[in-house]
């Protein structure tokens, strides 16, 4: 391998590093500067403590004529998209295809607001799990992550205890109850143990919950977890409205919870300093025509202090340091500056993982990177060095077999 | 209605059958179909692990101090000290974090254990002890004068330089690891979440569509042996991209002053636009991204500047690392561009920095290898921490919920747990093999996780408990009633019978 | 156990049973009247119900329809081509109508002289239709002009539409009654071109009304008692609400449009009961009553004036509005209700609200049968020892009407006065033939007002309007054994109760419609009156006229 002509920089490296203790002490008080973006100093922002945000986005109801229920969650899925959050970490769950219906007058297409200024299903839509697969069941394991081995990634709910969920399902609910696919319903408990059971498991950091549904706020009574927001569009007994409906599709394209919701969205941008109180001032009566509802009582910080980019968006707390210098330098040369050569432990042992003998798990196998435009794809610590090895002597022996033959 | 003797004992029998036989198949058979399976967990062995661990773990990181021949004495004093250093500065630390200090012998090399070297200066111009510490072995270079050895500092200053140099960043860990109110001070961590397994996929955006040749693979030659050293910890997938058309989400600003485009700390927040860039997520193993992007205005000769970075990079905390390049040559933007290997070895030396950081590494000594050890030692204990607080979940989640079924499975991935967790702590304590116990703690607590998400482990609560009444109703009610009532008046009438002997025998 | 012990003890103390007995007559008639009287109150306020959409899918009046003035030259050139058309003979007509649609791209097919074309939604499964029927003559008697051009240009407009899920036939006939029929009936059992079952079928009149009407009618009475979903008459009223429409149903006259009171209500309901019975059996028909019997949800509009101000596009616009929502369905209608009186466009009762009409009918008969037996006075052994001699008797009638009832179709008597006198021919045998015993007499009464009384459980549910009016006309037989009438009484009661005789009232018209509608129509109406309604008739009739009614009163009384 060349060395990069920056020698004479590198020899530095080479330089043995020859500090006074007294000096080493001084520098480490100081410590290195640890830029983490600020909020404006002027909002009392109580800070999240979340690295990564997500959404799962339900849709749970069938039917052409529920196509403001798609409509609603396609709106919110194209709103969190637009403020940062990637499709990999946004769980969307479309219950019925209504773009493609035939009665649809503009196939493959899905509107929320009579204008038809926005596709929602045209820009790329990532469907996790669409018709019949959007179940009770689905949903719970998606919550706890209870899942076949080889159940794809993109489908999984993979949070950690630095994550943020918003959590929206859409459909037609009654008290304690939410009905999927005019099939079966979830209760308020299901949802509730599946929360306790992501809280048991540090599978989020806070979650903030929102339920456009008829009795929508029966939804959220038995949750029992902390640090859950939760927000409903209509109380006990009280119908969930449709905003308007598009007179050239012919059905109601969405609903007035989500519609105000979205209303609001829509107004800020990636990095805005909007805090969720915000947003919940637009839930009156007056705009949705049902009561709205919102717990706090287990969410634990002042909701006047939270971004709604905590939720709806991806404003990542970036570090400009500049870190270590020279660690390749080092990894790769030794005291004196001669260039090591790759080496490879051998592991003393092999150490067999998980339950060997039981049948039913499902060893998960490395799939090799199947990336766009790749160039180059090296699994450098995949075969082991014995395989290697054996590999290395099998071929040495075929080559000279060939030469004996040729010869 | 008279009824006679024989008929009436027969009726009783019947009665007394049928009520058996409903009663004897009917509630096994409600059992059966009613109760979900739930294997017996071995809670008790799990609390009993999970509270005995920390005090049962002990970390004593050998040392091997190679001294003038006339500090022999000094394995022990040094030992002596620095015991009391420790327990007197970090007690919770001094229960299960120690050295031990050796007298350096002859197949002892610094490049596999910590040696302590003591070299006396015999310079009478050099007054002040000074230290250095290798960055390409686990070695440390005392240099020492002979008043230090007169005033006995000699231990002191070896304990210092132990306690507040080498080991200062993996104290400060095990001190946060340990604490139990551990974030809660709201700075978020840039680590990413321990998995045995990680992908490292390095990207290069091209703003615009001109074609980029980069030297990626010859580069990454360079990071193999890096990766090399940490195969214990965890498996890296190296992977590569290209990617043109890759626009910011908004616009950067231009300085007129210094003719340059300049990202400010806000814009950062959202530089990555997940929505229109193609990054690599559908794997299941966690991915390292490493983002070199490569601005349009490169062919304008204008340059992009990070604010408060000399290197042009940031850090997104457990994501990756992102570095703006700029090219230093006028580009014209007909003629094929490429990166060649020169210009990205500084790129990758920043990713390196960055890689450490997310991985967890402390930020000093310089020396990897003393830091990998420290990593070792500090995942192993969190490996473990983790792996008990999920078996802990474990037990309160199947506690609480009653209608949960328990699988066998999630018994074998309990108990396979708790035999890695003991594998570690033997490994740890009598070897003090931190490359081992680092594999094994993370086999544990993959086996802790396997027990939490096992598939068949699932709440059934939207078929809740009215609905199994329900469907069992319609047998209930009219059969059992029937049979209770039968039972019932048997029951009175016996007792009428006997009644009306004592009567008669009165 | 003492309660019913006391009450019965008590009951025969006061002598209540023959006091009740004596009693029945006048419980029948009450019974009877009560039936009455109960649909005399369904009108008011507070009886009947606001119609209201219970299939969430329909979405009436939800869409924009772009069948607007656009249109109206269309509509207006194919109306000046079907205007030629008039003197043409019905092969040039469907020839010339073919051209068109071909021209519009549509799949066209023949039965007889009927033409229909099929317009396979694109985007359907292509497994269910709607019906567009337009006829060349109007139930009036028109040439439909309006209609088969309005026909033709929606057809043209349907096809540039994207959003059908159900493919969309439309028919040409040349008659909407017996022609449309063979069409439905062919459609579903021999027709090579078809597209799916037919869940909804538009029969459409507009006359030489030109571009402009006022108001338009409603017809939707099906065969056999058969209505369409409620469900599809609200679709359309909503929509027809949205366009200002006025809507009228069961011949309410241009004059009260918009009024609703008791005696409009009233009317309509009333209107709606002969309707209904008579859907099938009138010379005319309505159109929709075609589509029966094969679960297809039909009605006929027409357009009513010439003045407007509502213009012909306006027209298509409620069939354009219909069409889209039935083809949102995702199901067949089955939510709202099947049994239904009208009683306004905007107001009906359901079948539980009104049934107990004819509950009431059925018990005032059995109440009567009852009392023909036990006023009579005869032991009630004998009525078993002769029930066989009864049985063959009724049965006998039963056999002679059978024969009536398929040899009448085929023999085709012009005139239905002659048969009310040929039915009282055998009576004329009286004098030659052997009284009939007592027992016999009361038993055959009893059996055949008691057979009234079942034939009206029967019919109660499936046709309440049939059972009802049977009850209704049938009433006088009842008067008849209780207590024993002078003869001219009892000939008076026979005759106005006499099937043939009603039938005569309503019409020549009537009669042939009657005899010929279960071959024309497979309305079982006939059957119904002449081996239900006659058969009782010829029952009471043969008793009355041939028996002996003694009745020892004063036995009775001695019983007590």
């Amino acid at each position: 391998m060349r060395l990069p002509i920056s020698v004479l920089l590198l020899s530095i490296w080479a330089i043995l590093f020859t500090t006074s203790y007294a000096e080493e002490q001084e520098e480490s008080k100081a410590g290195e500067p640890s830029f983490i973006s600020t909020e404006d100093a002027s909002h009392i922002i109580s800070k999240s403590k979340h690295t990564n945000n997500w959404a799962v986005l339900v849709s749970t109801s069938r039917f052409w004529f529920n196509y403001r229920h798609m409509a609603n969650v396609l709106s919110l899925y194209r709103t969190v998209k637009r403020l940062g959050i990637p499709d990999s970490q946004i769980i969307l769950m479309l219950s019925d295809d209504v773009a493609c219906n035939p009665r649809n007058a503009f196939p493959g297409t899905v509107f929320n607001n009579m204008d038809q200024a926005i596709d929602l299903y045209g820009e790329s839509v990532e469907v996790d799990y669409r018709g019949y697969e959007v179940t009770v069941e689905n949903f719970i394991r998606l919550l706890t992550d209870r899942w076949d081995p080889d159940h794809p990634r993109s489908k999984r709910l993979l949070t950690d205890q630095n994550s943020n969920i918003f959590i929206y399902l859409t459909g037609h609910g009654g008290n304690e109850f939410l009905k999927f696919q005019d099939a079966e319903e979830i209760g308020s408990y299901d949802i509730a143990d599946a929360f306790e059971q992501m809280y048991e498991k540090k599978r989020y950091n806070e979650i903030f919950f929102m339920i456009d549904t008829c009795q929508a706020n029966t939804m959220y009574e038995r949750f029992y977890s902390p640090n859950i927001l939760a927000v409903g569009s209509s109380r006990l007994d009280e119908s969930s409205y449709s905003h308007h409906s598009d007179m050239d599709i012919g059905v109601a394209v969405i609903d007035r919870f989500t519609y105000f919701t979205l209303d609001y969205l829509e107004k800020i941008d990636k990095d805005s300093q909007e805090t969720i109180d915000k947003l919940f001032d637009v839930y009156t009566f007056e705009n949705v025509h049902s009561n709205p509802g919102i717990r706090t009582d287990l969410f634990h910080r002042n909701v006047s202090e939270v971004l709604l980019t905590d939720f709806f968006g991806n404003v990542q707390n970036v570090v400009v340091n500049d870190g270590d210098e020279d660690l390749l330098y080092i990894s790769n040369h030794d005291k004196t500056g001669e260039l090591l050569k790759f080496y490879d432990e051998e592991p003393e042992e092999q150490i067999s993982e998980g339950i060997v003998n039981s049948t039913n798990i499902k060893t998960s196998y490395q799939i090799d990177f199947g990336v766009e435009n790749e160039e180059s794809s090296d699994q450098i610590i995949q075969v082991s060095p014995t395989l290697a090895k054996r590999l290395g002597l099998g071929t040495g022996l075929v080559v000279i077999g060939l030469w004996f033959v040729s010869t | 209605m008279t009824e006679s003797v024989g008929i009436r004992n027969t009726r009783r029998w019947i009665i007394i059958l049928v009520a058996l036989i409903v009663s004897g198949l009917g509630y096994p058979l409600f059992l059966f179909t009613t109760t979900v399976f739930r294997a017996d967990l071995p809670i008790e062995e799990i609390q009993e692990l999970s509270n005995s661990w920390q005090h049962d773990i002990h970390f004593k990181i050998p040392i091997y101090l190679e001294v003038p021949t006339t500090l022999v004495d000094l394995v022990s004093t040094s030992q002596e000290s620095f015991d009391k250093k420790l327990e007197q500065v970090y007690p919770s630390i001094s229960k299960f974090w120690s050295v031990e200090f050796h007298t350096n012998v002859e197949n002892i090399s610094s490049a596999t254990d910590l040696v302590v070297k003591i070299e006396q200066q015999t310079n009478d111009a050099v007054t002040v002890e000074s230290y250095h510490v290798s960055p390409f072995d686990k070695e440390v270079i005392l240099y020492i004068t002979d008043k230090t050895i007169e005033n006995r500092g000699l231990e002191d200053f070896l304990v210092t330089i132990l306690i507040n140099e080498v080991f200062r960043e993996e104290i400060y860990q095990f001190l946060s690891v340990t604490s139990e109110n551990t974030g809660e001070e709201g700075e978020v961590s840039a680590i990413m979440p321990y998995s045995p397994k990680f992908n490292i996929v390095f990207s290069l955006f091209v703003e615009n569509g001109v074609e980029i040749d980069w030297e990626i693979e010859k580069s990454l030659e360079l990071f193999k042996p890096l990766l090399s050293k940490l195969n214990h910890f965890a498996n890296f997938s190296l992977a590569s991209q290209v990617q043109y058309y890759s626009k910011l989400s908004k616009d950067v600003k231009f300085n007129e002053e210094e003719k340059t485009y300049v990202l400010s700390q806000s814009d950062l927040t959202t530089f990555i636009n997940f929505g229109d860039w193609n990054l690599f997520t559908h794997d299941i193993n966690p991915t390292i991204n490493f983002i070199i992007f490569f601005p349009a205005s490169n062919y304008e000769n204008k340059r992009w500047t990070i604010e408060g970075s000399k290197k042009n990079s940031f850090l997104v905390p457990q994501w990756g690392g992102v570095h703006i390049f700029n090219k230093d040559l006028p580009l014209i933007d007909t003629s094929k561009v490429s990166i060649t290997e020169n210009e990205l070895t500084p790129v990758l030396e920043i990713f390196s920095s960055q890689l450490f950081q997310l991985l967890g590494f402390v930020k000093s000594p310089k020396s990897p290898s003393i830091r990998i050890d420290t990593l070792s030692r500090v995942t192993t204990f969190k490996n473990l921490k983790q792996t008990f607080e999920s078996l802990n979940s474990l037990i309160k989640v199947t506690n609480s919920l009653t209608e949960i079924s328990i699988p066998n499975l999630t018994k074998e991935y309990v108990i396979k747990s708790l035999e890695f967790a003991n594998e570690t702590l033997s490994v740890l304590n009598n070897n003090q093999d931190y490359l081992k116990s680092v594999t094994l703690s993370s086999l544990s607590l993959k086996n802790s996780d396997s027990a939490f998400f096992e598939k068949e482990m699932l709440q059934q609560a939207y078929f809740p408990s009215e609905h199994k009444y329900a469907v069992f109703l319609p047998l209930l009610g009219p059969v059992g009633s029937i049979i209770f009532i039968g039972v019932l008046k048997m029951i009175s009438d016996i007792k009428k019978e006997r009644k009306e002997k004592k009567e008669k025998v009165d | 156990m003492a309660l019913a012990e006391t009450i019965s003890r008590k009951i025969h103390k006061l002598g209540l049973i023959p006091k009740l007995i004596k009693l029945l007559p006048i419980v029948s008639l009450l019974l009877a009247i009560s039936s009455v009287s109960w649909l005399l109150i369904l009108p008011l306020e507070g009886n009947y119900r606001r119609t209201y959409i219970s299939e969430n899918a329909l979405m009436p009046s939800q869409a924009t329809s772009f069948f607007r003035e656009s249109e109206w030259n269309i509509v207006r050139g194919y109306r000046e081509e079907v205007g030629k058309l008039e003197a043409e003979s019905i092969e040039v007509r469907n020839q010339v109508i073919e051209s068109w649609l071909h021209e519009i791209g549509l799949i066209t097919a023949y039965h007889e002289n009927t033409l229909y074309s099929i317009m396979h939604a694109p985007r359907g499964d292509d497994t269910e239709a709607m019906v567009l029927a337009v006829p060349w003559i109007t139930s009036d008697d028109e040439y439909n002009e309006g209609a088969i051009a309005l026909a033709v240009a929606l057809s043209r407009y349907f096809t540039r539409l994207s959003i059908w899920s159900k493919n969309i036939i439309v028919v040409f006939v040349e008659d909407n009654k017996v022609p449309l029929r063979k069409w439905v009936e062919a459609y579903h059992t021999s027709l090579e071109e078809t597209a799916g079952s037919i869940e909804a079928a538009i029969v459409m009149e507009y006359g030489k009304n030109g571009d402009y009407f006022d108001y338009y009618e409603l017809n939707y009475e099906g065969l056999n008692g058969q209505l369409p979903n409620l469900d599809l008459l609200n679709t359309l009223n909503l929509i027809g609400y949205h366009e200002g429409l006025h809507c009228v149903i069961q011949g309410t006259p241009s004059t009260e449009l918009i009024k609703n009171t008791y005696f409009t209500r009233l009317r309509t309901l009333v209107r709606g009961i002969i309707a209904l019975t008579l859907t099938g059996i009138k010379p005319k028909g309505q159109g929709c009553e075609a589509f029966s019997g094969w679960q297809i949800q039909a009605f006929t509009l027409k357009a009513k004036g010439t003045t407007g101000p509502h213009d012909i596009t306006q027209f298509g616009r409620l069939v354009d509005s219909t069409f889209r929502s039935v083809n949102n369905l995702l199901e067949k209608f089955h939510q709202s209700f099947f049994f239904y009186l009208m009683l306004s466009t905007k107001n009906f009762v359901s079948i539980g609200t009104y049934l107990p009409s004819a509950v009431l009918m059925a018990v005032s008969f059995t109440f009567s049968s009852l009392g023909t037996i036990l006023i009579s006075g005869i032991p009630l052994n004998s009525f078993i020892t002769e029930s066989s001699k009864l049985l063959i008797i009724f049965v006998s009638i039963e056999g002679i009407c059978l024969i009536l009832a398929l040899a009448l179709p085929l023999i085709k008597i012009d005139l239905s006065i002659g048969l009310v006198v040929i039915s009282f021919l055998p009576l004329l045998l009286k004098n030659y033939v052997k009284k009939l015993n007592k027992t016999i007499s009361f038993g055959l009464i009893a059996l055949s007002l008691f057979f009234i009384s079942l034939l009206i459980v029967a019919l109660l549910i499936v046709h309440f309007s049939l059972a009802l009016l049977l009850g209704l006309f049938c009433l006088p037989l009842t008067f008849i054994a209780q207590p024993p009438k002078p003869q001219i009484k009892t000939l008076i009661n026979l005759l106005i109760s006499n099937p043939f005789f009603i039938i005569a009232i309503f019409g020549q018209d009537v009669f042939v419609g009657l005899v010929t509608s279960w071959h024309d129509m497979q309305c079982w109406t006939w059957f119904v009156v002449i081996l239900g309604w006659y058969s009782a008739w010829l029952g009471v009739a043969i008793a009355s006229l041939m028996g002996d009614f003694t009745v020892e009163v004063d036995k009775v009384k001695k019983d007590q």
